[in-house]
């Protein structure tokens, strides 16, 4: 679970690409690992993320965002490699 | 170290709801890797496609690509150019589409392994050199907004140690971005990750 407003990150001071987001955020993941019998990997990961007063996209940070309001969710799997 | 060989890929679902309206966007990567030549040579295609489900002048229901994605103090992965949005040569987000089609082959040189570099409290471990070439197409099919773009580039990480346990990567990397055959530009790069 995770709760931010105007959410910082040190790396970004070393610039150029940014972590901190003007706004806030509220939401939570799940992840959970499939497989793990390396070298063959199988992660599940879903998240789910509410976004206000957003000045750029979650993801983009040089994309402003046109409105200011947005529910973010989000699936992924991963295989990692096989030999 | 990095694989040398093997399959990976990955499926992204995401969905945005701004206003009231759901923008769903599926991504998918799926990479191969296999040694070439020489030990510890490798060579790896890595490929990315994605759509999205909206209006393409809607900014949520478009994916958005650029850079190499390192800091110049970073503590993230070294070959950030390996992720889908990256695309050394050009600035970050700088190209954009409702769907896009990536590929990238990298060749990962074997790397140079230094014996006798430094003192026993600073010193140098490796050096790994990588080449790549990559293509992207943004809106790929559609007829006035498709665009594609190819960057020729490559990276040289220098592993050294610190203090006799810190183990810390001074990364270089350059590339140049090229539109229609033509060249457009090009971007350096120099990271020091550290712990």
């Amino acid at each position: 679970m995770h709760l931010t407003r105007n959410d910082a990150d040190f790396y970004d001071l070393f610039g150029p690409t940014k972590q901190s987001r003007r706004g806030n955020s509220f939401g939570g993941g799940y992840n959970r690992a499939l497989i793990y019998d390396k070298p063959r990997e199988l992660d599940f990961n879903f998240d789910l993320t509410y976004y206000t007063n957003l000045e750029t996209l979650p993801g983009f940070q040089n994309v402003p965002v046109p409105g200011g309001e947005t529910a973010h969710a989000q699936e992924r799997a991963d295989l990692q490699p096989t030999s | 170290m990095d694989d040398e060989k093997g399959v990976k890929w990955n499926l992204n679902v995401e969905a945005n709801r701004v206003n009231g309206s759901v923008i769903p966007l599926f991504r998918g990567g799926l990479d191969f890797g296999l040694p070439v030549g020489p030990a510890h040579s490798t060579v790896w295609l890595r490929n990315a496609a994605g759509i999205a489900d909206g209006d393409r002048n809607d900014l949520f229901a478009n994916f958005f690509f650029g850079g190499f994605g390192n800091n110049y103090v970073d503590h993230k992965e070294v070959k950030r150019y390996r992720e889908y949005q990256a695309f050394p040569g050009v600035d970050i987000d700088a190209i954009g589409g409702r769907s896009f089609g990536k590929s990238t082959l990298e060749w990962n040189l074997p790397p140079i392994v230094f014996e006798r570099a430094g003192t026993p409290g600073f010193y140098l471990t490796w050096a790994r050199p990588a080449l790549f070439v990559g293509v992207l197409a943004a809106n790929p099919g559609a007829a006035s907004d498709t665009r594609t773009v190819e960057n020729v580039g490559g990276q040289l990480d220098f592993k050294f140690t610190a203090m006799h346990r810190l183990d810390m990567t001074l990364s270089f990397g350059a590339a140049a971005a090229f539109e229609k055959g033509r060249y457009e530009r090009d971007e350096f790069m120099v990271s020091l990750k550290v712990l």
